[in-house]
């Protein structure tokens, strides 16, 4: 009887150990070609831009479902800025990119400063050590542009961010 | 006596029954700080609402002659980001009758960011109140709407 009682508990706790310990899985999460276009008209000084995006991580990890609490982190380890306007970046000063949720706070992830000249591509630099695991468990985010431009502009400002994140989760 | 009292009531009732009718959008818009120095723009994202450094009156640095960054940022590679268009408001919810909550406030100045809630006095004025833990231990800046017409500074 004592022998049944034991290992029914051993068995309890192996259960709920294999449970807990599940595999870690990171992998590379892509967020390519996210427009941020501008007004009619941008002018002097700061303005935002903004756009939703939806992120589907478990499509991502090739896994049917994934839960809230299977994301460990996210981390963004490269942003790249591209344009195929004529004018380049050369009416910005800087781009500060930003992630927010409905439910989550603003994070600052990335940011360029000074925008060099003549080039229609941009590196940000990164912040490596902002996680925003916990507004990828959201349904949506938002991805907010605050670009810095040097002079009153008629034509609207429009470019492309390819986003390359670090997600870590249990599978 | 009475009369004066009863029109203070009244007076005091109307503004309470203006802010209780106020529109959460009524935050949007230009502000100055109570110092001054820094004018605000703020935004909505979502259902939040941010703010924003617009325009600095002493924008460059005295010693990089270069215009300011927000170099006490506690997150080291984010010190090259520009003062002008730091975040300084942030994710602020409408709690209704002129009330926004749960939201922060960033003083570049220590790069320390502090509780805070916001209270629109009257649609022009707002109380910035910053605290650490409760609410009670902190301080309270007075902003005003921007005014085009008092101020000859180009903002956008």
């Amino acid at each position: 009887m004592y022998r049944l009682i034991y290992s029914t508990i051993l068995l309890l706790i192996y259960a709920s150990f294999s449970s807990c310990i599940r595999e870690k899985t990171v992998f590379n999460y892509e967020i390519n070609n996210a427009e941020f276009v501008s007004d009619d008209m941008v002018f002097e000084g700061s303005n935002t831009l903004q756009l939703k995006y939806m992120p589907q991580l478990a499509q991502a990890a090739g896994i049917s479902t994934l839960t809230e609490d299977q994301i460990i982190s996210v981390k963004l380890t490269k942003a790249t800025l591209s344009t195929e306007d004529s004018m380049h970046f050369d009416n910005i000063n800087s781009i500060t990119l930003q992630l927010s949720t409905d439910k989550t706070d603003m994070q600052e992830i990335a940011v360029i400063s000074p925008v060099s000249e003549n080039s229609d591509q941009l590196n940000m630099t990164v912040s490596a050590e902002t996680d925003v695991a916990e507004a990828f468990k959201q349904k949506e985010i938002y991805l907010i542009a605050d670009i810095d431009v040097k002079q009153d502009q008629t034509m609207p400002i429009h470019f492309k961010a390819a986003l390359v994140f670090e997600i870590t989760i249990k599978k | 006596m009475l009369r004066t009292l009863s029109l203070l009531l009244s007076l005091s009732f109307f503004s309470l029954d203006i802010l209780a009718q106020s529109n959460p959008d009524d935050l949007l818009g230009l502000w100055t700080a109570g110092s001054g120095k820094v004018h605000v723009k703020i935004e909505k994202v979502g259902n939040k609402y941010y703010g924003k450094i617009v325009w600095l009156k002493i924008p460059i640095d005295p010693i990089t002659q270069k215009p300011k960054t927000d170099k006490n940022n506690p997150n080291e590679s984010l010190r090259n980001t520009p003062l002008k268009g730091c975040r300084i408001l942030k994710d602020f919810e409408s709690k209704g009758e002129g009330v926004w909550k749960n939201g922060t406030i960033y003083d570049p100045e220590n790069g320390k960011t502090y509780s805070c809630y916001i209270k629109m006095r009257d649609i022009n004025t707002l109380d910035i109140r910053g605290y650490i833990g409760i609410s009670a231990i902190g301080r309270t800046d007075v902003w005003k709407r921007y005014e085009p017409s008092k101020d000859d500074v180009k903002l956008h």
